[in-house]
């Protein structure tokens, strides 16, 4: 399997030149992705350069990391506060919370643990019994199948706090709400990739026809991006308001039926809110009473007052596409990857923290 | 991150396999999926999460090089 294929220069270069053929009799067009993976490659090779002046992709809420509220850091720091390990992804260790970051009580000495995996956090659990070991559990379709793997076969002192989230839910909301349809409003989705391998198609089939907007997913690689671009500009024009497949090598229909099973067994679907925005309706996962013992917020009495601090950061606007990250008075400024104040500049896949590895938006 | 580059297949054993990388050796979950030696993956956070279908990607890759009126280039 040659992933090189994918990055095709001729391809690219006449893809390039078909978008912009395609869209000169068109308005402005405004396409959206969910996912931090696709702000990377688009940034990393300057996808939007290819772009014309009138078709503009723009960063929705599709990093994890950077929807993950102020209050579930708050609760991990108080876990391990306590006494608790607290394993987690390594972007998460310098998200701010209401009084630092995990970051910084590692530097204190509490017990904080970057893990690859889960299954590290569940090795460290086996090997320490007499320690409980909590996993901060982010990321939304594509990650919350391997915490629900582990949390059915794990040991007693293991637990996971989940902070995980749907996709579908969000773009919903952002197809809902009236400031930013009148604002910013999308005209086509590039869904995430991984997210579709979980889920499949059909999630996002009922938005296309109830909201009459084109989808497309795509792969990770710049010709599947481009022809994203191409495939959004000919359903624009033609007002074909469903979802292509244009990741089939990954993606099928129904999506991993595997996972999804897995995925039912442990969680159900909870209200919650997303770091700069409002509760979404059915847009969080709570692990089920059966498992009740592997959830670090029944296991423990975890009390945190959060506030969202006020900071100049306009992390909320990058994620709902409103803003480009150089439109943020911090970035480059106040806020750096070295002394990050939102999460957008904390995550590899952080819109600002993209922005910023790559020079300039382009 | 979602790693887009697939990874082969290399030995299983239980719900364990090792998985060649980009040419580094990785020990991944395979609860995920129904993966046998010699298939790619695509690995997310340490576990498999579906099989690559190669003749899906070729013919992705034969799609668009028709849709762009280039099929000289199929065989490059």
């Amino acid at each position: 399997m040659n992933t090189g294929d994918f990055r095709n220069r001729m391809l690219a270069q006449k893809a390039s030149a078909k978008i912009n053929q395609l869209s000169q009799d068109m308005g402005n067009v405004r396409i959206m992705h969910v996912c931090g993976t696709h702000e990377d490659t688009i940034s990393r090779f300057g996808i939007r350069s290819l772009l014309p002046d009138n078709v503009e992709i723009v960063s929705g809420p599709g990093c994890p990391v950077c929807v993950t509220t102020t209050k579930e850091v708050d609760e991990a720091i108080f876990l391990a506060k306590k006494g608790i390990t607290v394993t987690t992804f390594g972007d998460m260790l310098k998200v701010p919370g209401s009084n630092g970051s995990l970051a910084d009580i590692k530097a204190q000495g509490y017990d904080v643990r970057v893990v690859y995996s889960i299954t590290d956090s569940i090795k460290l659990a086996e090997n320490n019994p007499s320690r409980e070991v909590v996993h901060l559990a982010i990321g939304f379709e594509t990650t919350a199948p391997s915490t629900a793997s582990a949390v059915m076969d794990s040991p007693k002192n293991f637990s996971a706090l989940s902070c995980h989230r749907l996709i579908p839910p969000a773009m919903e909301f952002l197809l809902n709400d009236a400031g930013i349809q009148s604002s910013a409003k999308v005209d086509g989705f590039i869904d995430p990739g991984h997210v579709s391998v979980i889920i499949g198609v059909e999630p996002y089939e009922s938005l296309s026809s109830r909201y009459k907007i084109p989808q497309v997913i795509s792969g990770f690689e710049p010709l599947d991006v481009l022809f994203g671009v191409l495939r959004l500009l000919e359903m624009i024009k033609d007002a074909d308001y469903s979802v292509v497949n244009n990741y089939p090598r990954v993606v099928k229909y129904n999506g991993n039926p595997k996972a999804k099973h897995i995925l039912n067994e442990v969680f159900e679907t909870i209200d919650v809110k997303w770091r700069g925005f409002p509760l979404i309706p059915k847009s969080g996962l709570e692990i089920r009473d059966e498992f009740a013992c592997h959830d670090a917020r029944k296991k423990f009495v975890i009390s945190v007052e959060s506030d969202e601090v006020s900071t100049g950061c306009r992390c909320s606007d990058i994620l709902k596409g409103i803003i480009y990250p150089m439109e943020c008075p911090l970035f480059k400024t106040k806020c750096t990857p070295e002394n990050p104040v939102g999460p957008c500049m904390v995550s590899s896949e952080g819109a600002c923290m993209i922005a910023y590895k790559y020079k300039k938006i382009i | 991150m979602c790693l887009a580059v697939p990874s082969k297949v290399l030995e299983i054993n239980g719900k364990e396999a090792v998985v060649d990388f980009g040419g580094v050796k990785r020990s991944v979950r395979m609860d995920l999926v129904d993966s046998k030696v010699g298939d790619y993956v695509i690995v997310h956070a340490g576990y498999a999460i579906q099989t690559m279908d190669e003749e899906d990607a070729m013919e992705s890759l034969r799609y668009w090089k028709e849709l762009l009126e280039c099929q000289d280039d199929l065989e490059e």
